[in-house]
């Protein structure tokens, strides 16, 4: 899950981009107004974290012309002033939540988790495909009683597909969900990421969950 | 009504200035008018009966010594005037005449006097004043001329030979006293019309300033708006509102300022606070050896704590400020409470709600629940591990709702636990989590509602009283 980091304050753009790629997802980062809509008008993130105090362009100003150009990414407003006509003000420019600083990083991953998934259609938090159930809150994946073991990329490639279950994923999409800009790209990375995946999600044994579409890419689902 | 003291209503100053003059003129007046009147009426008054005085024609007639006088009426003598002098006493309006002897009779020539005036004759026999004639009504004909038999003077006393005319003035005096009704109804008539242009000219000076008064009542201190205008005053009170719209530009840019410091003070500690707490929760999810964990936790429980109290002195002065915009909303007490309990920072003892939980309150339900959420932290805080007992009645209006807990401290009102930052053992090294803010933002919140908050210790119960507003 590949997100947009959009903050002038440098310690909290770090920590920021730091935490979220340690919890997994790839996470770019922007320092301005300016970049950050070059980088929104260039890729499409799974959500975009948008600070509303931002020099050059401001973060309502974005929103307001994400939505004009129909990007319509889930979008959580972080900012510093969150009075009543603020957050009103936030949500009617097109935000899809809204956090005021400073705030509790379990919170912000929830919301996070909230706004993709609201994106992709699901109201529960729960995804199940066959007998795989992935847990976003817990970040836990279990193929029935067995519960798998997954570095945080493994997880969000897992959760990427399971979002997308039963349609094929190409390698070059998997890329952008997956790495941000600053991850060099390698002709192998996805296929040795999905392998890695698939040794865990399909021990001796269990039926194959993830296919490999040779030439279009992968899907997740029950053998076709 | 404000008990400053003051010098008085201008109004009324100039009304009695107005009319105070215009009564001392008129007494002035009056005084003037008056005795000028009555010097010219008794001066003609004199001047008249001198003047009758001269042309009386006095006929005496003196009997022969040896002959009796003649009965009945006096003939009208022939022609001859008895030589006369005479003292003219303006005083007495009297004229003494002089004669050379007693007369037998006297005739008095009506074409002397006015017809109609009253004269009285006294003649005086050298000691004492006989009347002769009183209250005689002159005749209006020529023809007809008073005569009047004199009687003899004692033989024994020789006759001062005097002959008094005495005239009445009442007539005179009758018109002095009209002259002097005339002056005091034209007094009064001035004196109200004093008063009428007195009120006109004090609602025309008065009303600008009352127009002033009323734009400058109006000014709010939290927020000072468009200046006094200067149309609205005469020239005279240019200059105060100048300086008015000064003061209300300066306290305008004051506030603006202060609010700019917030805004800034609300950015500049909050982004540096949200880095490190995030720094910190994400070193603590990503912690590898337990113990680290615990003290990443414990560093971002400390952070969390300077964010509350920041965050508390930011609504703090918002609220002051009146940057809080209140929306409407109505909310039960018991759901308030319950809300409450479950966000409590630490749960120790319980929650004992008593009566009226089904009241509603009306106001902004985020501030009411923050209302509710620093009562309960703050009972549960100082309640020695007790809880804390909600309770609610109506009133009027109102709603007063009470949280209370156990309590060390002496019986008595606590009106200064509504002063930021206080704290029950003053030693400011007590509970570390709680800084003294809570019943600060109670007090303000209810305030701003409209409502009012009280505390007080009584059989060792620590008891907050908050009036917030009836919902329906």
């Amino acid at each position: 899950v590949r997100l947009l980091v959009v903050e002038d304050y440098q310690p909290l753009r770090d920590s920021l981009v730091n935490g979220l790629k340690h919890e997994g997802y790839a996470v770019d980062a922007a320092a301005t107004g300016t970049e950050g809509w070059w980088h929104l008008n260039d890729t499409d993130y799974d959500a975009v974290i948008l600070d509303v105090m931002l020099p050059e362009l401001d973060g309502l100003a974005i929103l307001k012309r994400m939505r004009e150009h129909g990007r319509d990414m889930p979008v959580l407003l972080l900012t510093a002033q969150d009075t009543v006509e603020q957050r009103v003000a936030g949500l009617d420019a097109g935000a899809d939540d809204y956090l005021a600083k400073p705030f509790a990083v379990p919170e912000l991953l929830a919301r996070l988790r909230s706004v993709i998934r609201r994106r992709h259609g699901r109201s529960r938090n729960e995804i199940a495909i066959e007998d795989l159930r992935l847990e976003p809150s817990t970040r836990t994946a279990r193929r029935g009683a067995l519960t798998l073991e997954l570095t945080p990329r493994e997880w969000q490639l897992l959760l990427y597909l399971a979002t997308h279950a039963g349609q094929v994923v190409g390698r070059d999409e998997l890329w952008q969900h997956l790495y941000d800009f600053e991850a060099e790209a390698g002709s192998n990375v996805i296929d040795a990421l999905v392998a890695r995946v698939r040794r865990k999600l399909q021990p001796d044994g269990t039926p194959p969950l993830l296919h490999t579409m040779r030439g279009h890419g992968y899907r997740l689902g029950a053998a076709p | 009504m404000s008990g400053r003291a003051h010098a008085g209503s201008l109004g009324w100053r100039l009304l009695l200035a107005i009319v105070g003059c215009a009564a001392l003129g008129i007494v002035a007046t009056g005084v003037v008018a008056w005795t000028s009147a009555r010097a010219l009426t008794l001066q003609g008054v004199d001047e008249e009966f001198r003047r009758q005085v001269e042309h009386m024609a006095l006929h005496v007639l003196v009997p022969p010594a040896d002959r009796p006088p003649p009965p009945g009426p006096p003939p009208l003598p022939p022609g001859g005037h008895v030589p006369f002098t005479w003292v003219l006493d303006l005083a007495d309006h009297r004229t003494v005449l002089k004669l050379p002897a007693w007369p037998d009779a006297i005739a008095l020539d009506p074409w002397a006097l006015r017809s109609g005036e009253l004269v009285e004759l006294r003649a005086s026999d050298g000691g004492r004043w006989h009347a002769l004639a009183r209250d005689t009504t002159l005749p209006d004909h020529l023809d007809d001329p008073l005569a009047m038999d004199l009687a003899q003077p004692p033989r024994d006393q020789p006759p001062r030979h005097r002959l008094i005319v005495l005239r009445d003035v009442t007539p005179e005096y009758r018109g002095l006293a009209r002259l002097a009704w005339t002056i005091a109804g034209l007094g009064s008539a001035i004196l109200a019309l004093a008063v009428a242009v007195g009120l006109g000219l004090r609602s025309a000076v008065l009303t600008p300033v009352r127009r002033l008064e009323r734009r400058i009542s109006q000014l709010d201190p939290a927020a000072p708006g468009e200046p006094v205008e200067d149309g609205l005053v005469p020239s005279e009170l240019g200059p105060i509102v100048d300086r008015v719209n000064a003061l209300v530009a300066r306290v305008a840019e004051l506030l603006a300022r202060e609010r700019r410091v917030g805004a800034d003070i609300a950015h500049e500690l909050r982004t540096p606070l949200a880095a490190l707490r995030s720094d910190l929760s994400f070193a603590q999810r990503a912690a590898k050896d337990a113990e680290i964990g615990a003290l990443l936790g414990r560093l971002d429980g400390q952070a969390r704590v300077l964010q509350d109290r920041i965050q508390g002195l930011l609504m703090l002065t918002r609220i002051e400020n009146g940057q809080v915009g209140l929306r409407d909303g109505t909310i039960t007490v018991g759901e308030l409470a319950a809300d409450a309990w479950g966000r409590a920072t630490e749960q120790r003892g319980r929650l004992a709600c008593g009566a009226g939980m089904d009241l509603a309150l009306r106001g902004d339900p985020d501030l009411l629940r923050m209302v509710f959420s620093n009562l309960v932290d703050n009972a549960i805080a100082h309640g020695s591990g007790g809880g804390c007992e909600i309770s609610a009645r109506a009133e009027r209006s109102a709603v007063a709702v009470e949280v209370a807990n156990a309590a060390t401290l002496p019986d008595g009102d606590y009106d200064e636990a509504f002063a930021p930052f206080w704290r029950r053992d003053r030693s400011r090294t007590g509970t570390a989590d709680h800084a003294g803010l809570g019943l600060a933002l109670v007090r303000r919140i209810a305030e701003a509602h409209g409502g009012r908050a009280s505390a007080r210790v009584a059989e060792g119960r620590f008891c907050v009283s908050v009036e917030l507003p009836a919902g329906i």
